[in-house]
């Protein structure tokens, strides 16, 4: 059996984000940049599906620029045996739809696999699809923001919220997987993982290998903050308070 | 042009799906609606398309509406965007080679503006593509669109659905909550609150007497960290790995507000911040703060709204 994972190359998330002096991109100056906090989750839920049965392998795949091997790396160092990188300096600016052709392509040419995870939403762009999309044109089962994975047989056994409450659901692999949070903690690389990660491969892949032309739908034009917040009034009591929900906000 | 909009209902048509129906008059003339297993929103759109089924399985219920946009020459597609809505439409916009815009906030001259960064930072995106778009609209920050039609319903009927997933357990929620995306007012209580107990007793009380004394729907809100404590379930927490609001008001009780949390919250329309220490970063967003200990301020709070 072999699981992929897919995560993203995204700012920290204690980062400030400031913009370039043109507006026209994220200053990236002293950003530092950290596996995707979903993507996280998902590899944990490999790493434990591993736990379990050690024949298992596992794939992990990001896609930026040269430094990205530092955090497949770092995944390594966790029992990741293999490691890609799709190397492209702008990938923060493609549309969901030349994201998920250059995963298919990635899928098509190194595949198969199993289950392909992929976090819930990308919190750089802000796209949730790429899981349904893949699995629409690739015609595979998918569930979406899934909290804990199984393996029973040829199935996954899968928990997930949603409005109405916990789900859990057995899906019949090959199949896709988005990860939402899960309910237990990503572990640290140990001692010896960060030794054996020496020894296995990142493999670089430049996008002319995948034969994709890059083609933008979505043109991202500039960038700016959000509105600036008005300012902290600090009131003395409850009466100010309803005051205020009274006469400011008037819901009372 | 013609535009199809996923609708969904809960009871009655989803506010979301309301704002995705208004969105949708900035391109099209004729606006056609498509939902599942209800009749809700034909007041609201030209055509109502019904789906009738006896499980909901995004795959299947996909290949419908392809079946529609083909059959109806579709080239938008607009919808709220919730996490139901996008399961099925995702899936959508890979069997149709679509493209897939989520979360749209605005149109402004052209341009699609969608928060990016968590929430950090508003980008401004142009759209050119000839095939279908699909395009989802963020909850609370569009108008609601009005009634006035009463349209033509055509009911698809799909019986004995078979599908490689299995629903194996159901553990449904004791009492129906409001979802903290679709409330206009969240309580959200962190780990200042202290213990479980005093989280559940003293916001529920407060969530009670404001809903009784506004009419407003008011949901309860958590911290990551009180998640992580057990306290309550991951559905309510708000920030970066829980969910995004912006609610009419904000009450954010013993919460610090680290960025993670304010990348959650921060487009709030008021936010109020109850908290013992002057120096905690909630107050660089909230308008209006209250600097006290809370297990003497809430209770106050509450004795006060309810004898209003
Ligand atoms: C990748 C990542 C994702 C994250 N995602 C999220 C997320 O989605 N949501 C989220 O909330 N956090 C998230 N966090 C965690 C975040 O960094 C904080 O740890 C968390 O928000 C802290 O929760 P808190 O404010 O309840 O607790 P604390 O930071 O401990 O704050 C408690 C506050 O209560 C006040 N207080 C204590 N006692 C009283 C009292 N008696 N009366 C009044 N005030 C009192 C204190 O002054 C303090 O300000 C994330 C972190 C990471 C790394």
């Amino acid at each position: 059996m072999r699981i992929l994972n897919i995560f993203k190359r995204v700012p920290d998330t204690y980062a400030e984000i400031k913009l370039s002096k043109d507006n026209s991109d994220i200053d990236k100056e002293n950003l530092n940049y950290v596996i995707d906090p979903y993507g996280e989750y998902a590899m944990e839920t490999s790493l434990r599906i591993k736990d379990k049965d050690s024949s298992i392998e596992l794939v992990v795949l990001t896609i930026g620029p040269e430094n990205s091997t530092e955090l497949l790396r770092n995944a390594l160092a966790l029992g990741f045996d293999i490691s890609y990188l799709i190397k492209y300096e702008n990938y923060e600016k493609l549309s969901p739809l030349a994201l998920s052709k250059i995963y298919i392509k990635f899928i098509e040419k190194y595949g198969p696999f199993d289950i392909i995870f992929l976090p819930k939403v990308d919190i750089d762009t802000n796209f949730h699809s790429i899981c349904g999309y893949l699995a629409g044109y690739l015609n595979i089962n998918f569930i979406t923001s899934i909290t804990t994975a199984e393996i029973v047989d040829n199935h996954a056994i899968v928990e997930r919220e949603t409005s109405m409450g916990k789900e859990k659901l057995k899906i019949k692999t090959p199949c896709i997987l988005s990860h939402d949070k899960a309910p237990y903690e990503i572990r640290l690389a140990s001692l010896k993982g960060i030794m054996l990660s020496k020894k296995k491969p990142i493999n670089i892949i430049e996008l002319s290998e995948l034969e994709i032309k890059i083609e933008e739908h979505i043109i991202r034009n500039t960038l700016r903050l959000p509105p600036q917040r008005k300012g902290v009034k600090f009131l003395n009591n409850a009466d100010e308070l309803i005051k205020v929900l009274k006469e400011e906000i008037k819901i009372l | 042009m013609k535009a199809l909009v996923y609708l969904e209902a809960e009871n009655s048509i989803k506010e979301a799906s309301l704002s995705a129906i208004e969105f949708s008059k900035n391109f099209c003339k004729e606006i056609y609606g498509f939902i599942v297993n209800s009749e809700s929103g034909n007041k609201f759109v030209q055509k109502l398309y019904v789906l009738e089924v006896d499980r909901f399985i995004p795959k299947i219920i996909a290949k419908e509406i392809q079946k529609v946009i083909e059959s109806e020459k579709i080239e938008y597609v607009f919808f709220g965007s919730t996490s139901s809505a996008i399961e099925v439409l995702s899936y959508l916009a890979g069997i149709t080679n679509a493209i897939f815009f989520e979360d749209v906030e605005g149109y402004e001259n052209g341009y699609f503006i969608k928060s990016i960064y968590s929430n950090k930072i508003i980008g401004s995106f142009k759209i050119s593509y000839d095939g279908i778009k699909i395009i989802g609209i963020k909850p609370k920050s569009y108008n609601l669109a009005k009634p006035m039609y009463n349209s033509e319903i055509i009911k698809i009927k799909l019986e004995n659905i078979k599908d490689d997933i299995e629903l194996i357990e159901v553990k449904a929620k004791e009492t129906k909550e409001i979802d903290v995306t679709e409330a206009d007012i969240v309580v959200s209580g962190g780990r200042g609150l202290g213990s479980a107990e005093n989280y559940h007793s003293l916001l529920k009380e407060l969530i009670k007497v404001l809903n009784e004394k506004t009419g407003l729907k008011v949901a309860l809100g958590a911290s990551q960290a009180v998640v992580d404590a057990g306290w309550i379930d991951h559905s309510h927490q708000v920030g970066q790995t829980g969910k995004t609001v912006s609610p009419l008001l904000y009450f954010a009780i013993g919460i610090s507000g680290a960025i993670q949390h304010l990348a959650g919250m921060r487009t709030s329309k008021y936010i109020i911040a109850i908290n013992k220490d002057s120096e905690a970063p909630i107050f660089k967003v909230a308008d209006y703060g209250i600097v006290a200990d809370i297990n003497i301020f809430l209770p106050e709070l509450i004795e006060k709204i309810k004898s209003y």
